[in-house]
Formats: C-alpha cells, structure tokens, sequence
C-alpha cells in the first residue's frame, strides 16, 4: 500500500510536469488530495502494523500526518488561488504543482518510516523537491534563498547521516539491517560508548535543526519562508518543521534510555533558549511581514525543544503546541498571500488599514493573533502554561523566567505590527488602488482557526490518546 | 591494497588544498570517485550480490562521471573564470588540510573502538573536515560545491567502513541524492549568473535583517 502510494504519486506528478494543461492540473490535485486523505485514512486504520519492511504508522506518525493532510488540503486550494492571481504561465503552474505533490509525499515518507536510514532519505527528498516551490517568483531574491536552502540542508543533513553511522558505529557496526526505531531503544541504552552516542546526537541536532527551525541553522528556514509563495510558506512553515521535530524526537526517544539523558536534555534547553533569544532579537529589526511570522514560528519551535527537554507534562504540551500551532500558522500564511496582493508589497511600514479594506481578513488576524500570543481561550495558553509549570517544578526556574520574559517581548512586537496593519494609517493613493479580495478566499482560515478553537477548549479523546500512547514508550 | 587505495585517496586531499584551477579540482573528484569504486569492490564483498552491484555501479556511474561532467558543463555553459581565487593562499591551506588530518587522528583515537579500520575512521574525517574547509576558504560558489562533493566522498568512505550494512534502499536513496542535489546546483548555479556575474558568495547576501 505504501509502495502504491509512492508510486502513484510519482505517476501524477510526471502527468502534472508534462500535460501543462489546466483542466488536467485541477483533475490531478484533486486526485492528490483525495488520495492522501484516503492513505491517511488507511493508515489510521492499520496503526501500529508494519505495513513493508520499512514503514509503520505508529501514534506519533499518525498525528502528524493527519496535520499534515489537513494542511495539504487548504494548501492545495489557496495555491490554485495563488497561481490564478498571479497569472502565471501553465508550464510554471505545472512545476509548481509537481514539485507540491512530491513534497506532501516526501514528508508522509518521513512521517511514516521506521527505518533511520529510510527517514534521512525522505527527509533530503524533502529538501531537493522543495527547491522549484522556493523558486518559483523567479526574482533575485528567490535564487539566494533557494540556494542557501538547498545548500545548507544537503550540509545539513550530511551531517546527520554521520551522526546516524556514528550510532550505527558505536553499536559494533552491525546494527544498520535492524536500524528501526522500535527495536533500537533498548541496544541503545545498553550501548557502552557514552562520547560516540554524544558526538552522534549532536551532528543529528544539528542537521535536522534546519527542517525544524532551531537554533544552529535557522536562518536558511527564515529566508525560505520570506520568499516562497505564501501556501508554500504555509507549508514549511507547519509540516516541515513538524518533520524536523518528529526526527529529533525519534532520536530523542531512542536515546532515552540510555545514560545520556540528562545530558541531552541540557543540549536541548540551550539551544531551545537560544532559538527563542534570536527570534526576539531578530524581531526588533525585521521589516518584512513574512520574516516576522517566520522568526514566530522559530520562536515556537524554541519553546517545543524545551519542552522537550523539561519531560513529563511538557511532552505532552508539546505536541499539543505543535498541533494548535500547525493550524494557526499555516491560516495566517495564508492570509499574508492576501495582504501581498493588496499592498503588492512585503514591508510592514507600507501596510495599514487593512480591516477597512478587507474586514473578513482583518478578522483572521486578530483571531490568529489571540491564538498565536496564546490570549487564554488559546489552546498555546495552556500548553505554554504546562511547559512553564513542568520547568518550574523540574527547577528550571533560571530558564522558565527569562523565556518568558522573552516571549513577553515577542508578544509585543508581534501586536505592534499587526494591528499598524489593521488600524494604522495608509497613504490614500494605496488605499484607492487596492485589490478588493472575494469573501470566499477566508474560508479555508476560518475553518483552520475552527479547529484549532475546538482543539484548544475541547482536546478530541482520540487525539489526546494518540499523545500519551506516543509517550509511553520513553522510559521515565 | 584497500589501504593503498586510502593513502591515495589521501594525497588527493592534498593536492585539492593546492590546486588553483577549477579543472583540477574536478579531475581530482574523478580520481576519488574511482578510488571509492576500488574500496567497495575489495571491501564490501560480504554484502549480499544486488546490494553490492547497485553501491558498486552507482558509486562508478555518478561519482567518477556524472558529477564531475556536470560540473565542468556548469563552468563551460557559463563562462566562469577558471581560477580557484582562494580566500587563503596554497601554502598555508596545505597547512590548515595536514592539521585537520591530524585532528581526525586525534579525534578517532579519541573515540577508540575495538573496530578495525581507524585507518578509514580517519581519512573519512579528513575528507569530511577538507571539504568544510574548501568550502569557507574560497570565494567561488562552485567551489563550495566541489567542497561538498568531497564532504560526501568522506560520508560514503564513513559508510564503507561501518561495513555499510545499511538497506539497499539507503543506498540507493544517498547515492541518488547527491546527483539530483549537483544537478540542482548546476540549475540555480546557472541562475545567479542573472544576479552577478562573478559567481561569488558574497554575490549572495541580500536577505537579511
């Protein structure tokens, strides 16, 4: 089923790459769409059964595939959106969409596979399709920024991949043919070579920390995400970094066993505190609206890889902020790919006035602002509470309040922009000559912002079962 | 005999520190290529017989020709001048390459095994470390291309060396990727050219803060 799955998606995306033809293009994505909704839905059924050799759906796997599938869905219809206002060519169209589906399909390859060697592999797929999708505006700006992407994720990964043969190495080398997630915890913990496990940790870190967005190579994921089209933005900005997360945690989790625990725990605080120290330095001189939500989200993937290192609670709340934060993010992407079309610029200073002239998506951003400074019906309101209580009483105190003081300082600069572009002034030849935009393009956010409301006051059973069946795993 | 083949692989090392043509660089990633062809057929010969073909002739088709032609197309098509330009002159790189050899030495004693090949450990290192060091050293973006071939020549001896007992799909996937990632290179190498024509990093510093 998997290897249909793979397969079928190649087909669709030569069709997209060759037909240029835009009734085929709607056909294609629709069939996309539908089939990933079908092979999560499947996946979800055959939870926890090996589907080949190499790919199993256990609990972790399943939540975010199925983020990954619902954002797909909008991303899908906000592109076509996209793509018609921007009146490119069919042929560009066709990249685009190609190289959309390939993505989607590398990143439920990573989601899915429990091998660590199969898992790299989808991860660089994940890189080199997302090239084309960075690309496509075709300006200067776009050619640096894909090329310090693709170029420092390969870097990147690279050393990942020796971080992975080190692991390998340090079990005698002969480990690799049962290199699965599920088998190696406890090999791991019985592993005697405590300096190779350490070397190999970090060199993992610091690979996938460019598809999570944290600290030692952020800044490529910041340039990505401020040139790309904004449903690709969306997209990296929400399912890429959940990759980035969900490899960190797998290898977190093989590891926890062993003795390094405490050890890598503190890693994990350090560079979760400086991932949040940069974002809110950053923050006072960035003038570009998509590099100001990028800096958030790095900000909030900080915050997750000190959860992740503060245990118990916090590991619960941090999946849960990944999840409210997957939707909220992605909906507010969305909304920036139509505040580009009204001011045709990116720059905060030449934006304002924005709930006169589009009033439906003036209110998706002060909803997805109460979401995203985590305003108490915000379900980040209590995960970040969670955190913050679990660093407390793990006496991280030294920690708990300079990162909230840091958040504070975000918060800040975020509702200063935000509401200058809805209430602020705006020059008048602007004002006359921007685009009205149809009331029918806020759907998809509003349904996002809708589940994230009901996630954040009613968290489903089936979801929070999902979290603490993934959880049980990690020895306490 | 591997261990020749390592030695030389070695050398190569070297003399990349002291080139100062864009051609020499990429003969040497050819002669790598086929060092790393040689070292898989003596070595990996316990490996199951489809496994070991697809390692042997991918290893040959895409490291010693499609690479290494890719690159020199990339430098024919557009026009880039063929000097090295390096940031820091030859003798003192030659320098900075014997001490990071060295520090491979020092670092895979420090990690010290009861496993066999510290002789592989550490040239993978320095291959590893040589690469990086191409890449901050010199001022043209296709040299931190060839800086990252060599990296990943030091990544697949790394491997060899693990016995490479990783799944053919691994295999496959890794060998698979550093063509498409040089192709893609070559692609948006051919792009900058609308950005500057000197082909240079600092060419690439207009997103910031």
């Amino acid at each position: 089923m998997v290897l249909a799955y793979f397969i079928t998606v190649i087909v669709l995306a030569l069709v997209l790459a060759l037909s240029k033809n835009r009734l085929v293009q709607v056909l294609v994505m629709t069939v996309f769409a539908l089939g990933q909704t079908a092979f999560t839905a499947y996946a979800f059924v055959f939870r926890n059964v090996g589907f080949t050799d190499y790919f199993a759906a256990d609990s972790l796997s399943l939540i975010f595939l199925l983020l990954l599938t619902v954002v797909t869905v909008t991303t899908i219809i906000q592109s076509f959106v996209y793509l018609h206002k921007r009146n490119d060519t069919l042929a560009h169209r066709s990249y685009y969409l190609a190289s959309l589906v390939i993505f989607v399909a590398s990143m439920t390859g990573v989601f899915l596979s429990d091998h660590i060697g199969v898992m790299w592999v989808f991860a660089e797929a994940t890189t080199l399709s997302i090239a084309l999708l960075i690309y496509h505006e075709r300006t200067p700006e776009a050619i640096e920024a894909t090329w310090k992407y693709i170029f420092i994720s390969t870097l990147g990964l690279s050393f990942s991949f020796i971080g992975i043969l080190l692991l390998d190495l340090s079990m005698g080398g002969s480990a690799a043919e049962v290199f699965t997630f599920s088998g190696l915890q406890q090999a791991l913990a019985a592993a005697p070579d405590k300096m190779m496990l350490q070397l190999a940790f970090i060199l993992i870190i610091v690979g996938f920390s460019v598809k999570m967005g944290i600290f030692p190579l952020h800044t490529v994921c910041i340039d990505a995400h401020s040139v790309a089209p904004s449903p690709v933005s969306a997209m990296v900005s929400t399912s890429l970094m959940n990759v980035g997360f969900v490899a960190v945690f797998r290898f977190y989790m093989l590891l926890s066993g062993s003795s390094l625990v405490t050890w890598m725990n503190h890693v994990l605080m350090i560079i979760g505190f400086l991932t949040v120290l940069v974002a809110a330095i950053y923050l006072v001189k960035v003038k570009n609206f998509k590099r100001l939500i990028a800096y958030s989200s790095i900000e909030n993937m900080g915050i997750v890889a000190i959860a992740i290192a503060a245990g118990g609670i916090a590991w619960t709340a941090a999946i849960l902020h990944l999840v409210i934060h997957t939707f909220v993010k992605s909906g507010i992407f969305y909304q920036m790919a139509q505040l580009i079309r009204v001011y045709k610029t990116k720059k905060v200073y030449l934006m304002g006035r924005y709930m006169h002239i589009n009033p439906l998506g003036g209110i998706v951003m002060i909803l997805a602002f109460i979401i995203l400074s985590g305003i108490p019906p915000s379900g980040l309101f209590f995960t970040e509470f969670m955190i913050f209580s679990s660093l407390f009483s793990g006496g991280y105190a030294f920690v708990a309040v300079p990162v909230m003081l840091l958040l504070c300082f975000i918060i800040f600069t975020l509702a200063k922009y935000f509401f200058k572009t809805l209430y602020g002034p705006l020059e008048p030849a602007t004002l006359e000559q921007a685009e009205k935009i149809s009331k029918w393009e806020s759907i998809p956010q509003f349904f996002l912002l809708l589940i994230t409301l009901v996630i954040s006051l009613y968290p489903p059973a089936s979801l929070m079962g999902l979290i603490s069946d993934t959880l049980a795993i990690i020895p306490k | 005999m591997a261990t020749l083949l390592i030695i030389i692989f070695i050398i190569t090392l070297f003399y990349a520190a002291i080139s100062v043509r864009m051609f020499t660089l990429i003969n040497l990633l050819i002669v790598q290529g086929l060092l790393l062809f040689g070292v898989a057929f003596i070595e990996l010969q316990e490996l199951n017989v489809v496994n070991l073909i697809i390692i042997l002739v991918e290893t040959l088709v895409f490291k010693a020709i499609l690479v290494p032609y890719f690159l020199k197309r990339t430098i024919r098509q557009n026009n880039i001048k063929r000097e090295v330009e390096p940031f820091i002159s030859g003798v003192n790189s030659l320098l900075i390459v014997s001490v990071l050899i060295v520090l491979s030495f020092i670092l895979t004693f420090s990690l010290q095994q009861d496993f066999y090949n510290v002789i592989y450990f550490t040239v993978a290192f320095s291959a590893i470390l040589t690469g990086l060091f191409l890449m901050v050293s010199r001022k043209k973006i296709l040299t931190h291309v060839i800086g990252y071939v060599i990296l990943e020549n030091g990544i697949v001896l790394l491997a060899f060396s693990v016995g490479n007992n990783m799944p053919m799909i691994v295999n496959a996937g890794i060998l698979l990727d550093i063509l498409v990632s040089v192709l893609l290179f070559g692609f948006f190498m051919s792009r900058i050219r609308y950005i500057s024509k000197e082909f240079e990093i600092s060419s690439l510093s207009k997103l910031k803060d």
